[in-house]
């Protein structure tokens, strides 16, 4: 048998309200000459068909997982090299920043205080943590 | 001398580069697929409604009621799953659209060669803000360059699954869930048609023809709210188509004026839904 689509699913429910709709009116229409084993059959079957027509919409969103399988794996994919791109733009940032740090630890060595030797060299290691 | 000078003015022509209607769209795309998180309905939300109103309708009380949902907490994961991959997507191309992205912050290096302690090595404030200007322009330049190129491609790569997936996200919100409410008014309409049948007081039956339109109204604040998140990812699927057709001249002002409508109207599809949220 071949498979349902998700239009066909939708479209199929709307039948089923349409049904549902026409055995709710009839009901109500010969509210009066039904007997009440009718009245509670009719109202049954007038429920169940809803309930149907309600299942047959889950199933239309369910198959249309079928569709987009392809599209799902693409996004997700693009998705992840978005992420890498906005990594290598902000890694600029933390290359200037090492930088920096590197020519303050120059000056230290140069000035000779060991104070000042040690803080630069705490501020590099943290700087270069934040890249790799 | 000359290299310098010609990779300066190609930094400083590339450095015009601006993706700010890009990120416009983007971040109206974005802020519009969000609104999906403040719909109040669900398939399993559907289902649970529908077992509650039944036993109302046939007077029968439970100590937990048990309802057979698992087709519509599928039909839920895999709405899901179509939301999530959009928002991952627009997310991304809001913040790499971004122009502050390339805003580097090159004060603590100029401070650094301005230092005293560098001896010979040290430059002056001048020449330290003269190379500072360069290293902006160039980072900016090439960075700004790779930002547009990688978006061109992102775009291009991403337009076809956006389109299905924007598509298939729309009939779920603007048919499946939909309908289900149309099922739901259905069914009120039967309870409370049936229910006026029965041996009632006016006050009783005035009562009840409150309640029912009280409902009715619930369900159609509902509906409009999907139809008008349905609309707002019809604008995001017209504009994004735009943006891949003129990925060549992502930065043109053409492009900038063809985005803004979309953007404008996605805005207005937010404002929309979010007093139709407030009623």
């Amino acid at each position: 048998m071949a498979q349902l689509t998700s239009q066909q699913a939708d479209d199929l429910a709307n039948q089923f309200l349409a049904l549902a709709q026409a055995i709710g009116d009839f009901r109500y229409n010969h509210w009066n000459d039904l007997s009440r084993v009718q009245h509670n059959r009719l109202a049954s079957q007038h429920w169940s068909v809803l309930n149907y027509g309600e299942d047959i919409l889950a199933l239309s969103t369910v198959l249309i997982m079928d569709d987009i399988a392809p599209s799902l794996a693409s996004i997700k994919k693009i998705s992840g090299q978005i992420k890498s791109s906005l990594g290598t733009l902000k890694d600029i940032q933390k290359g200037i920043d090492i930088s920096a740090a590197i020519v303050t630890f120059g000056a230290a060595i140069i000035s000779k205080s060991p104070i000042a030797i040690g803080e630069a060299i705490d501020d590099l290691v943290q700087r270069w943590r934040t890249l790799v | 001398m000359k290299v310098i000078s010609l990779i300066t003015f190609q930094t400083i022509l590339v450095g015009c580069i601006n993706l700010q209607h890009v990120h416009d769209f983007s971040d109206s795309s974005l802020k519009a697929t969000q609104k999906f998180e403040e719909i109040p309905y669900t398939f399993l939300q559907h289902c649970i409604d529908r077992c509650e109103m039944s036993a109302i309708d046939s007077f029968k009380i439970y100590r937990e009621i048990k309802c057979s949902c698992d087709q519509y907490k599928r039909a839920d994961s895999v709405t899901q799953l179509v939301y999530r991959a959009l928002r991952g997507y627009f997310d991304g191309l809001t913040r790499l659209s971004k122009n502050q992205l390339t805003n580097y912050q090159i004060d603590r290096l100029k401070k650094a060669v301005q230092d005293e302690d560098l001896g010979i090595l040290q430059v002056n404030k001048e020449e330290a803000n003269a190379y500072a200007t360069l290293t902006d322009m160039m980072l900016r330049g090439f960075a700004d360059s790779y930002r547009q190129k990688k978006i061109k491609a992102f775009i291009s790569g991403a337009n076809a699954p956006v389109q299905v997936l924007l598509s298939k996200l729309e009939f779920i919100e603007s048919k499946n869930l939909k309908d289900l409410m149309e099922f739901k008014k259905e069914r009120l309409f039967d309870h409370y048609r049936s229910l006026l049948q029965a041996r009632l007081s006016d006050y009783e039956k005035q009562e009840a023809t409150a309640d029912y339109y009280a409902s009715l109204q619930g369900i159609t604040i509902l509906e409009k709210q999907c139809m008008t998140y349905a609309r707002s990812l019809r604008s995001i699927a017209r504009g994004h188509q735009q943006l891949y057709e003129n990925r060549n001249k992502i930065s043109s002002e053409e492009l900038r004026r063809t985005l803004t409508p979309y953007a404008n109207d996605i805005c207005d599809l937010i404002s929309e839904f979010d007093k139709l949220k407030n009623r």
